[in-house]
């Protein structure tokens, strides 16, 4: 993909360079546009209010920005391409979209909780459907604790550890989906043996999207630019 | 390093502009104005400022704003719950600090009367459960035990969250511990959160928050120490008594009791009357007193043992008592030619009684004496001469062969001291336990 892409709204160049790219937004307008063969925006108002809340988020990582995981056993590079940042109950969380060896990833980082995911196919619609419905009656059936059914063949059961709604709030960057900010989303966060899960569900349970991931320690992570920690006051 | 900044955002309630420093992650903040507690721009909770100030005063220097140094990078104190547990006898309560890096990271220090500990996140990749509690969990390969599983209550806020909370929400908890090293699971029917921690001396604090530190808080951090090194030590010690009055216990009633080396046994078949004492010894096959040789001091014990023996006709059905008593004289057998030497008077009974109290039967008895006797001179030979009768209490026509037996040892421990240092060191604390609990309960009442 090149960089010529124009933003339809204020005419400036995109810098669409990620070969994960099927959103992007603007630096100048914050106008996000679906990279097609025929980029088209899709919000030209909204611009504002979601750069504030991502500018006002602090955080380790930004776009562009290189650094290295310690993972599987091994060290990753990865650079920052994309990020959505989720609104809800509990605050704010940012899903970071990294490239690590041509692969993309999500990297989950909500208040000192770093999980990195990737996605896994979603199969078992009517287990996606029950939580919906669940979650739409608020049933006391829905709880943290409760044992999830498996929802592709590969999987187990898995635990649930959290459960909400939340409103994508603001994105930049490049993304792997077609979203727009006041997007609401259901998401179901657990675990099973071994490995954590993500469930977010939309569109009436219609739709959805399912991850697994694996819990990443803060010192597994280091970015180009973070100073080298003093002290260990505190280390757990 | 990049610093949070401070924002203003105004009072939900009295328009008040209010500093932030977590920015839009702020979800709830207290005024410090007006008390009141907002969730964006809705009021949750109005807290009396005046009654809080004092009523939920820091424990300690901490307070909102001071920056120190954990986990290697800058954290800025920014919010603080005050949360209380309850149960049926006792309240108690911490401060739960909320500090938060300018990268994001949050941590937060809980200060209560033992201390600090620091808890950060911790993302598991199993189920630990609290909702079927057991008694150990184990986290990463490493065995945490269950200190405490209650819930609690927030009873104060101020600064600011990066969550939504409001004064009387209450938190359900499991707090587990291995050492230093702990571990807490908070849940809700929401979320199931996990948080690993661990205690802080006061040095490391006063290492974090390097010159936010008054003068005051290290000296009484110091005096504090220095009462705790000393509870402690006295801690030490009391600790060592229990464990002595524990062995004292055991060695008196057990391994000291029947400890040293038998020297003489002798069994016979004595009479014991009313009217009349009966004098015996123990003779060998020449019908000389039967000696025993004495190498080993410096405490000798003599132990009597009476075989059964009949009720006296005395007494009636509500109370009877029978009873007999021995003499043994103890002499140390001289060279040929020489007359033995008086040593000393062994004086022993037995007894056994029974009745009928507040119509229930009862019986007691005491067959069995043991007497110790300090400073016999060794190398010695010794012999006993004994007298015995029966108790005055008797009737005057008791008169019945009875068994009797007595076993000597040399180099033996008299139980006596360890039974008393037992006593004294567990038996009176038990003592005013069980007073001390009679008294609540019968003040409960």
């Amino acid at each position: 993909m090149s960089g010529e892409i124009i933003c339809p709204a204020c005419g400036a160049p995109l810098d669409a360079d990620s070969r994960f790219q099927d959103y992007i937004n603007c630096v100048y307008c914050g106008t996000q546009s679906y990279v097609g063969a025929s980029t088209k925006a899709i919000s030209s108002d909204s611009g504002a209010d979601a750069t504030a809340t991502l500018a006002d988020s602090y955080t380790r990582f930004r776009i562009g920005q290189r650094g290295y995981i310690r993972w599987n056993n091994d060290v990753h590079e990865f650079i920052v391409v994309g990020r959505a940042v989720y609104e809800y109950d509990g605050g704010y969380w940012s899903e970071w979209y990294i490239d690590i060896g041509g692969q993309g990833y999500w990297l989950q980082e909500d208040e000192g909780i770093y999980i990195l995911y990737v996605e896994i196919p979603l199969e078992n619609w009517d287990v996606v459907m029950m939580l919906h419905i669940q979650n739409e009656q608020e049933s006391e059936e829905l709880r943290a604790g409760r044992v999830i059914p498996a929802l592709n063949g590969e999987m187990d059961g898995w635990y649930l550890l959290e459960w909400g709604n939340a409103v994508l709030s603001g994105m930049e960057g490049s993304m792997p989906f077609q979203k727009t900010d006041g997007t609401t989303i259901t998401y179901m966060d657990g675990v099973g043996e071994k490995i954590r899960y993500s469930l977010e569900i939309e569109s009436d349970g219609q739709d959805g999207t399912l991850c697994k991931g694996w819990p990443l320690e803060y010192e597994w992570i280091r970015t180009d630019d973070e100073p080298e920690p003093k002290g260990t006051v505190g280390a757990i | 390093m990049a610093q949070l900044q401070v924002q203003q955002i105004e009072c939900a309630n009295c328009g008040a502009k209010i500093d932030i420093r977590c920015g839009l992650r702020s979800r709830t903040f207290a005024c410090e104005y007006c008390g009141a507690v907002c969730q964006n721009d809705q009021v949750v909770s109005l807290q009396n400022q005046q009654e809080i100030k004092e009523k939920y005063a820091p424990k300690s220097f901490l307070k909102l704003g001071m920056k120190g140094h954990f986990l290697g990078r800058e954290y800025q104190v920014v919010g603080r719950i005050r949360l209380m547990g309850k149960d049926y006898v006792d309240t108690w309560d911490w401060d739960e600090w909320f500090l938060m890096s300018d990268t994001g990271y949050p941590l937060w220090l809980q200060e209560d009367e033992n201390g600090y500990t620091l808890f950060r996140v911790f993302v598991s990749d199993t189920f630990i459960d609290p909702y079927n509690l057991s008694d150990r969990y184990f986290i990463n390969g490493e065995a945490y035990t269950v200190e405490e599983s209650d819930f609690a209550s927030i009873e104060f806020i101020e600064g600011e969250l990066t969550w939504k909370s409001h004064p009387g929400e209450t938190v359900s908890y499991v707090d587990l511990r291995k050492g230093i090293n702990r571990f807490s699971i908070e849940y809700t029917t929401k979320e199931v959160q996990y948080l690993k921690g661990k205690t802080l001396k006061f040095e490391e604090i006063k290492e974090a928050f390097g010159d936010m530190v008054p003068e005051k808080a290290i000296k009484k951090a110091q005096a504090k120490q220095e009462k705790k090194d000393r509870k402690m030590h006295w801690g030490v010690i009391a600790g060592l008594m229990i464990v002595l009055g524990a062995f004292a216990a055991l060695a008196g009633f057990s391994f000291v009791k029947d400890s040293g080396n038998v020297v003489f046994e002798g069994r016979n078949i004595v009479t014991v009357r009313r009217l009349g004492e009966f004098e015996f010894n123990f003779k060998d096959s020449s019908g000389k007193p039967m000696l025993f040789y004495i190498k080993k001091g410096p405490v000798m014990s003599f132990k009597f043992r009476t075989g059964s023996f009949p009720w006296s006709s005395n007494g009636n059905s509500r109370y009877r008592e029978t009873g007999w008593w021995v003499s043994a004289e103890l002499y140390k057998k001289a060279e040929e030619g020489k007359e033995d030497e008086f040593v000393t008077v062994i004086n022993s009974g037995f007894w056994k009684a029974d009745g009928i109290d507040e119509g229930e039967s009862w019986y007691e008895e005491s067959t069995s004496d043991t007497i110790f006797l300090k400073g016999i001179e060794t190398g010695h030979n010794y012999y006993l001469k004994f007298t015995c009768g029966a108790n005055d209490n008797v009737d005057k026509y008791y008169n019945y062969n009875i068994p009797f037996e007595i076993e000597v040892r040399e180099g033996a421990w008299n139980p006596f001291p360890f039974k008393l240092y037992a006593f004294l060191i567990g038996g009176i604390p038990l003592l005013i336990i069980i007073i001390m609990l009679i008294i609540k309960y019968s003040n409960d009442d």
